[in-house]
């Protein structure tokens, strides 16, 4: 049994001697107080485990001793037992109510006294658990904050604000917004217009602000070096897919703002539906989401389509993450897409329409805790967005980057069998600021092309077999079969590239060892299923300005000039 | 919140019904139903008596996609009300099962 | 009187201190009655009160169990301000006191 330092209050003598004897034969350990202001002083100094306290004693009396000692005592549980005459029992009450724990009646019986040591003893053990417990969570809260500290300042340094100060956009993101996986990032295009990206990731606290610093580095590379909104969307998407575990993913909506084309194009994955507000304050158009959110498709399987429409100065889009439509107010109704699109229904001027919505949400939640999440931006089309001239050539450097330059490549059967030149081809594209922003169209040309000179031409399969489901088994089954066995051919690519700064043209040429086709009878025949039109000859016209076929037709030039008429 | 799997089609699918909010309560007893049940053809994700459908609950839906082969995967998710609905709609998960 | 069985067991918890005890309760009661008397006198029943519960206290724990009860009566009656029936209920607790006295005596 373990010794306690017990403090007995009591007035009479004869009452203090039995109980001493009975609590130091048991092992512990005595202090003894005559009335309640020595209990209260004795306490102070020496701070017992337990209190036997007397109730009837002259001057301060067990009850208001006890309300002291409880108040010293502040965190720490020190039990105190009332000492009574069975006739005080009416009053029982009004003892346990001055923060008394127990009672002990007189005679004293010291069986029960013992158990009652016992048990208050080990409640008072865990009692002292529970605060180390709670002080221990508090510490480890506290290091956590301060983590959470850290990863916001490297956070800020790189998904800084980028342009969400321009005077065509208003928002609302709460500066701890990153922890609860809401993201709003804006960036001039080098040529004129504008990238936003709002982003929702998935979770709360560090996993979810993991997600956005490459995101925003992508972001903010990609377009700065004049890059189109598909290919940085294909690029986020590829980077979370691969750093995201499964069932992590951010939903997304982007828009690329074409000033000059006065149009703008978006891609929504798994947001709510959004609204244009056209510039008489009257027509509201709903965007929704078309894809799925990013991160959760592979690469092969991304859908970077975007969604193009006019948009006229003045012209606003609202986009927002879930956290408005979700808030809720102190009865736990949701806001609700309802009261979303009647606000911007019931505004007065177009103007109006985003005070409105933050003041109509503020109003709502009223009283309820919920801050962070109710991310909010305006966009608003305007002149101003137009490129600056003055910038852009000392921004991004679209007048840098190799201009006038050629590069040939003639690909052996020996190398055919295991490198695909295509992504190369690509990357020294890309080197040309102005091809950046229709990398995704040029690589599809590209690819086309050396498939075509590569499968029709030097392994000389059909593509006309990949009509039916088993033939196109079958195609790729031979495919195989023929690279294995491939021991002569050849594919040569050349391309070669002018420009003058803002513009330039891309000539490829590609030659393959095969028999080539019979490319004059494209202009009499539909495609049908014959070779030609297995070449995919339609989508490389719809990005090429011209399209060549010399020889047996297995050389081909086609040759691009950039900007296109159509951007992205 | 109760998540409950059994058999079904003769031992060729596992069916996971899943009541109440589907949130992130949900996390460990769902993915104890597909990962202790052996491996299926088909998973049937019934939601008739979910409630509501949270952006963690459609993770848990991408893992147990995961789970079952990925884009070899065959899930279908049932019994959805309205609101459980425009969720998935909002995010097309329409592209990645088969929603009835 | 005194119960006895229980007084055994109060002398092996107490031991050597026991004696000590017993003549520390006689000393301290023998007190007890001309402090009784003069809060009577004085017509101070909240002290008489007070010396009285003191007394009963002691007395159950020293095993004089019919005793303390009738001390108990005697402070109901301090409480209830019955300064009337209290002189002859004093008197009459003092005699059972004597009483209690000379057994405990005995005993040691």
């Amino acid at each position: 049994m373990t010794a306690y330092k017990v403090l007995i209050a009591d007035d009479n003598s004869v009452d203090r001697k039995v109980l001493s004897r009975v609590v130091r034969n048991q092992g512990n350990e005595v202090i003894e107080a005559t009335n309640g202001f020595e209990a209260v002083d004795i306490f102070t100094e020496h701070r017992p485990d337990i209190v036997l306290m007397d109730v009837m004693m002259p001057g301060l009396n067990g009850k208001e001793a006890t309300r002291q000692i409880k108040s010293i005592a502040n965190e720490d549980f020190i039990p105190v037992i009332f000492l009574t005459s069975l006739s005080d029992a009416q009053s029982l009450a009004d003892c346990l109510e001055s923060g008394g724990d127990d009672f002990l009646t007189k005679p004293y019986n010291h069986v029960v006294l013992q158990a009652k040591i016992d048990s208050y003893h080990r409640m008072s053990e865990m009692h002292r658990t529970l605060l180390n417990q709670r002080d221990e969570i508090a510490r480890v809260n506290r290091h956590m904050l301060q983590e959470q500290r850290v990863a916001k300042a490297v956070y800020d340094n790189v998904a800084h604000a980028g342009c969400l100060t321009s005077p065509n956009i208003r928002y609302e993101l709460s500066p701890l917004a990153v922890f609860n996986g809401d993201v709003l990032l804006a960036a001039r295009k080098p040529g004129g217009g504008m990238h936003v990206l709002l982003g929702d990731f998935t979770g709360h606290g560090l996993p979810a602000a993991i997600g956005a610093m490459p995101m925003a580095d992508i972001f903010y590379g990609m377009t700065a070096k004049g890059f189109g909104l598909r290919e940085v969307l294909r690029e986020i998407n590829q980077k979370l897919k691969s750093i995201l575990p499964v069932g992590f993913f951010c939903c997304a909506a982007a828009v690329d703002l074409a000033p000059d084309r006065q149009a703008a194009s978006v891609w929504m994955g798994g947001v709510p539906d959004c609204y244009l507000l056209r510039n008489d304050g009257e027509r509201i158009e709903t965007l929704s989401s078309r894809h799925l959110p990013l991160g959760v498709m592979s690469a092969d399987k991304f859908n970077d389509q975007m969604t193009e429409f006019p948009m006229a100065n003045g012209d606003r889009l609202f986009l927002w993450s879930d956290g408005i439509i979700e808030a809720r107010n102190s009865e736990g109704e949701m806001f609700g897409q309802e009261r979303l699109i009647n606000v911007v229904r019931d505004s007065a001027h177009a103007s109006d329409v985003y005070d409105d919505i933050q003041r109509a949400v503020d109003e709502f939640v009223d009283g309820s805790e919920q801050d962070d999440d109710t991310t909010l931006i305006e966009v608003v089309m305007d002149d101003a967005l137009r490129e600056d001239k003055e910038s852009a050539v000392t921004k991004a450097g679209i007048s840098q980057g190799p201009r006038d330059w050629s590069m040939e490549y003639r690909l052996e059967a020996s190398t055919l069998k295991s490198f695909n030149p295509v992504p190369l081809m690509n990357h020294i594209m890309m080197e040309v600021p102005g091809l950046r922003a229709i990398g995704g169209q040029l690589y599809t040309v590209v690819a086309e092309l050396f498939s075509n000179a590569f499968e029709h031409g030097v392994l000389g399969l059909h593509s006309s077999m990949k009509q039916s489901p088993d033939g196109f088994m079958e195609y790729y089954r031979q495919r195989e079969k023929r690279v294995a066995e491939l021991e002569e051919g050849f594919v040569r690519i050349n391309m070669h590239h002018t420009g003058v700064g803002d513009s330039g043209t891309l000539t490829l040429t590609l030659e393959d060892s095969g028999d080539g086709f019979d490319y004059k009878r494209h202009d009499r025949e539909e495609g049908s299923g014959n070779n030609y039109s297995g070449r995919g000859i339609p989508l490389i016209e719809s990005i090429c300005d011209s399209i060549e076929y010399r020889g047996k037709g297995n050389e081909v030039s086609v040759v691009i000039h950039w900007p296109l008429e159509q951007a992205t | 919140m109760s998540v409950r799997a059994s058999l079904a089609g003769n031992g060729q699918e596992l069916v996971i019904q899943v009541d109440g909010r589907f949130d992130f309560s949900a996390h460990q007893e769902f993915r104890d139903a597909y990962e202790s049940a052996a491996q299926v053809r088909k998973y049937i994700v019934d939601l008739g008596g979910a409630t509501y459908l949270d952006s963690s609950a459609l993770g848990m839906l991408l893992l147990l996609r995961d789970h079952a082969g990925g884009d070899h995967s065959e899930i279908s998710i049932t019994n959805c009300n309205d609101d459980v609905r425009k969720i998935l709609a909002i995010s097309n998960f329409e592209q990645l099962f088969t929603i009835q | 009187m005194i119960d006895i069985e229980s007084l055994n067991m109060l002398k092996d918890i107490m031991e050597e201190e026991f004696q000590p005890l017993i003549e520390l309760y006689i000393r301290d009661s023998d007190r007890r009655f001309p402090e009784m008397r003069m809060a009577l006198s004085e017509g101070d029943c909240e002290s008489l009160r007070m010396t009285v519960h003191s007394l009963k206290g002691a007395s159950s724990n020293v095993c004089a169990v019919d005793f303390a009860e009738q001390a108990y009566t005697v402070e109901k009656m301090a409480i209830d301000g019955a300064l009337d029936q209290l002189p002859g209920a004093i008197d009459a607790l003092e005699q059972s006191y004597q009483q209690v006295r000379q057994q405990l005596s005995a005993l040691v």
